[in-house]
């Protein structure tokens, strides 16, 4: 490892030459930035990583049954495992999606659930993301320009190579697709992850489209070529739900195919992931987790949820307003560290109003334990000091036939000394992830 | 008693338009209150109509014109018997069902406007669901007055309270958001009404396990000359008419004619 | 090419355009820029006329700078580079993250020129770089449609850059019979009757250079 620090120039400028970028909208300008990579691995044991999958393996398979359930029986809802409310007043609950059946019945294709390590040495799930999870190009391409950089550093280490992650994904679209072509719809080039988008393309062998490039006749889906229309079976979509069809959701999206969805529910192309996924990765359904592996799977729960308070319950409420400046406080229709508040750095005032907020609208509101996790060290910019810094870890869970974990992930850090977000959108670095094999 | 219906869009295009996809919830759906006996479907440029029923159980009617065209004319009639009866009863027994009405939506998420009104209602309010919704529906009617123009398919509860005015629409998202401020499942209903030329939208409210329909823009129960196309959590759910056509130079002008007459007399001229 | 959209010919057809377009004003900077340094100062006047650039300069200098690296002038060097940029990054799955790395160095390298007190060096990596990427092209891409397509803009581009610099016509000659022998390998729309007017009409002397161009303007015309 101390090996790889040496070669920092090396993989930067490997990094600059692949177009390693995301995307970022500053003052309504795009620019392109490269996303700071960080040499020193994130390393996981074999021991400590076999947990986490089988974790994350239970996690996920109990997501996808429940998302079944919503949008069918309901039937978790009716045995009272979880009140209706927070099933229908979430923003991410699709009511156009009622009945829906996905193909093979999988839902969430691609789970991003993301991780933090406490000092406890326990790993706690911090979110899980069902809709568009991004990210995985990260640790890959640094995965193999790192290879390239530094060889020596990978010699006789036994780290699991992550290089198969294109494969897992053209497996995963083969399996459930409905016959047809491969496609990776992406907004544009203008999306923060463009380049993910493209580089997926190329190493899954799936066509990259834009929603022009679509057309939905006779409620299948076809890409419109120079040589005539051909059949599409899978569609690794990266638009949102609200933007995806304009005669389903959104009237006014410009980047959505018309007729997408009523292709899907007849059940003539697979969607990965499926709309109205977001029901599940909701903030505030997030405490439901364990309830629901128990529910659907009979087994207790293997994933760690971060001690979650809902102030919906009266009890988790009074405990909420009397420990406020220890929690943190999310809203749950935000996403991306946007409406996270640590109750401590509050103002007198603010804090008031944000008490009256919660009381007003509790269903809005979670309030977690703040987790003291473990900092990982970074290289400092002078390429010698170390210097520590909050880091989670996103894990990918591929649902195909089997439901796998990517041995890899991407590992995000906060630039910001005190601050404990670590996302892209908010400057943070990132990190390849290392799983020992032995 | 039994309806004869016809509903007629027309649209017209500026500028010649390809790739027309048209979505369309105008179907009368089967309930305890109303049977479809009768259904006929016309569309000019002629394509091929395709039928479905959404995540809630709306008709749908659907299709594609993929050539150049500068009109569009879909009509659809049929016969609608009607029971006369008050209610509905609800679908599902576990009552799970119930919350999605209870829960604010797009178009009815109460702002300090909705929440004053409703704190003012309160002080006078019956005990009784029914007794409330009849309360909160004469408010309503009270407070509004009916002019179109003044807010549009985008407006929300909130603004059309605020503004004091609207169309049938906003007298039924406002209806809603109180009825669900009180903890009664509400829902909006999009159909046809005798002597009304236009598409027509109410609320239906439920008090103990049955489904009300009471029509906030007339102050009037729903009765057996209202025909219901589809239910839902409020307009968004329930759009008659959906599309998008390809040619961003061209304007639509659109034009509904509807008719609803009970069997026995004949038909108002169509315009 | 079994898949290709009428937007991932025109991005390929127009990769080639621009990084040729690069290129050959690369080679007419070099003459240009070696005559400016010390022999004739009004010499860049008449460039700007041959190539239809607005003749908004204020000295030599100025003209020698701003014609490489100013992004703000359309007709750049640079600018014509960030042209042929965003059009292949947006085929990374057609041409190879290989292929388009070459495209990333070279803009890498021209941003390193702005600053550089002798910028022909940075320019002369662009264009090895350039060379680089052709080479990449013909070996990592299978596709043979692909390939060709962006050649197609190539040869469009030159055909239309020695027109404008009153070439022999038996450079014309042969730009244009490489653009019959392989236009038909790929799936670009185009026009052939323009393509073989355009063949003829280099054939023949007493053709003018001005309608021969705008003859060649006319073989792939805009399809999207």
């Amino acid at each position: 490892m101390q090996e790889l620090n040496k070669h920092v120039k090396s993989i930067n400028h490997l990094l600059e030459r692949y177009g390693v970028r995301f995307g970022i909208y500053k003052d309504g300008v795009f620019k392109e930035q490269l996303f700071p990579f960080d040499p020193i691995p994130r390393v996981i044991g074999k021991e400590e990583w076999d947990e986490i999958e089988a974790g994350l393996i239970q996690r996920v398979t109990a997501l996808n049954l429940f998302l079944s359930d919503i949008y069918g029986e309901k039937k978790i809802v009716k045995d009272g495992v979880i009140p209706p409310e927070f099933i229908f007043s979430s923003s991410g609950y699709l009511t156009a999606c009622e009945g829906l059946k996905t193909p093979k019945g999988i839902a969430s294709h691609i789970s991003g659930i993301d991780l933090v390590q406490g000092k406890d040495g326990k790993w706690y799930i911090l979110e899980d993301n069902l809709r568009i999870p991004s990210g995985a190009s990260y640790p890959l391409i640094a995965r193999d320009l790192c290879r390239t950089a530094s060889p020596g550093t990978f010699a006789g280490t036994h780290v699991a190579d992550n290089r198969d992650y294109p494969k897992m994904l053209r497996d995963t679209m083969d399996y459930v697709s409905t016959g047809g072509l491969n496609v990776i719809l992406t907004p544009g080039r203008y999306n923060a992850a463009f380049f993910e988008h493209s580089y997926f393309a190329e190493k899954t062998g799936a066509v990259l489209v834009y929603n022009t490039d679509l057309t939905v006749e006779d409620d299948k889906v076809y890409l419109k070529t120079a040589a005539g229309n051909q059949r599409v079976g899978a569609i690794y979509r990266r638009t949102s739900d609200e933007y995806l069809d304009p005669l389903a959701f959104n009237p006014e999206s410009l980047i959505g195919v018309p007729g997408l969805f009523q292709a899907m529910r007849k059940g003539n192309v697979a969607i990965l992931n499926a709309p109205g996924n977001g029901v599940a990765d909701d903030k505030g359904i997030y405490y439901f987790v364990p309830k629901m592996v128990e529910y659907y799977l009979g087994e207790e729960c293997k994933t760690n949820n971060a001690p979650t308070y809902l102030p919906y319950y009266e009890e988790d409420k009074k405990y909420v307003l009397d420990h406020f400046d220890d929690l943190v406080i999310k809203d749950v229709a935000e996403a991306g560290g946007y409406g996270v508040v640590f109750g401590n750095t509050l103002t007198k005032e603010k804090k008031a109003d944000f008490i009256e907020l919660i009381k007003t609208e509790p269903r809005r509101f979670i309030a977690q334990e703040v987790i003291d996790f473990v900092d990982l060290d970074i290289l400092d910019e002078d390429g010698v000091t170390l210097i520590p810094r909050k880091a989670d870890l996103r894990a990918y869970v591929l649902t195909g036939e089997d439901v796998r974990v990517w041995k890899s992930g991407l590992t995000r850090f906060s630039r910001n000394p005190d601050s404990f977000i670590v996302n892209s959108s908010q400057g943070g670095g990132f990190k390849d992830t290392w799983v020992l094999q032995h | 008693m039994l309806l004869d219906f016809r509903y007629r869009m027309a649209l017209e295009f500026s500028d010649p338009v390809e790739d027309q996809y048209f979505v369309m919830r105008c179907i009368p759906r089967d309930t305890d209150r109303q049977k479809l006996t009768e259904l006929s479907t016309e569309v000019e440029p002629d394509t091929a109509v395709r039928s479905d029923t959404d995540g809630l159980g709306n008709s749908m009617l659907y299709g594609l014109i993929r050539e150049k065209h500068t009109s569009f004319l879909l009509t659809v009639s049929g016969t609608v018997e009607t029971t006369g009866s008050l209610y509905e009863e609800h679908e599902d027994p576990s009552a799970v069902e119930l919350f999605r009405y209870t829960a604010p939506s797009g178009y009815t998420q109460p702002g300090p406007e909705l929440l004053s009104a409703y704190t003012m209602l309160a002080e006078t309010a019956p005990a009784d669901d029914y007794g409330r919704l009849i309360h909160y529906a004469r408010y309503v009617r009270d407070t509004m007055e009916y002019l179109p123009g003044t807010t549009d398919v985008h407006t929300t509860a909130e603004e059309a309270l605020r503004l004091r005015k609207g169309v049938c629409q906003d007298y039924a998202h406002v209806l809603i958001t109180l009825l669900r401020l009180a903890g009664i499942p509400a829902r909006y209903a999009a159909g046809l009404m005798r002597g009304e030329g236009e598409s027509h939208a109410w609320v239906e409210a439920n008090c103990s396990g049955y489904w009300y329909g009471i029509d906030p823009t007339n102050n009037l129960l729903v009765d057996d000359s209202y025909i219901k196309f589809s239910h839902g959590r409020d307009y968004e759910d329930c759009m008659v008419s959906r599309g998008i056509f390809r040619n961003p130079r061209a304007i639509q002008t659109m034009g509904i004619a509807v008719s609803v007459v009970p069997e026995d007399q004949e038909a108002a001229p169509q315009q | 090419m079994g898949t290709a959209t009428l937007g991932k010919l025109d991005s390929l057809y127009w990769l080639g355009r621009y990084i040729e377009r690069v290129y050959q004003s690369i080679n007419m900077y070099k003459s240009t820029y070696d005559r400016l340094i010390d022999q004739d100062a009004e010499l860049y006047k008449g460039e700007c006329e041959k190539m239809g650039i607005p003749d908004n300069f204020t000295s030599a200098q100025d003209f020698a700078w701003k014609i490489a690296f100013d992004t703000d002038n359309p007709l750049s060097i640079i600018s014509n580079l960030y042209r042929a940029y965003d059009n292949a990054m947006v085929m990374r799955d057609e041409i190879s993250s290989e292929t388009l790395a070459y495209v990333h160095l070279a803009l890498a390298e021209i941003k390193r020129g702005k600053k550089s007190e002798a910028p022909l060096m940075e320019l002369q990596n662009v264009e090895d770089l350039i060379f680089a990427f052709w080479g990449c092209l013909d070996d990592k891409v299978d596709n043979e449609s692909v390939r060709n397509t962006v050649k197609i803009g190539k040869r469009v581009e030159r055909l239309d850059i020695l027109l404008r610099r009153d070439a022999d016509r038996e450079d014309l000659q042969r730009e244009v019979s490489r653009l019959v022998a392989r236009i038909d390998t790929t799936c670009l729309p185009y026009n052939r009757k323009a393509l073989l007017y355009a063949a003829a009409m280099v054939e023949d002397d007493s053709s003018d250079y001005e309608d021969i161009k705008k003859m060649v303007w006319d073989i792939v015309p805009p399809f999207l």
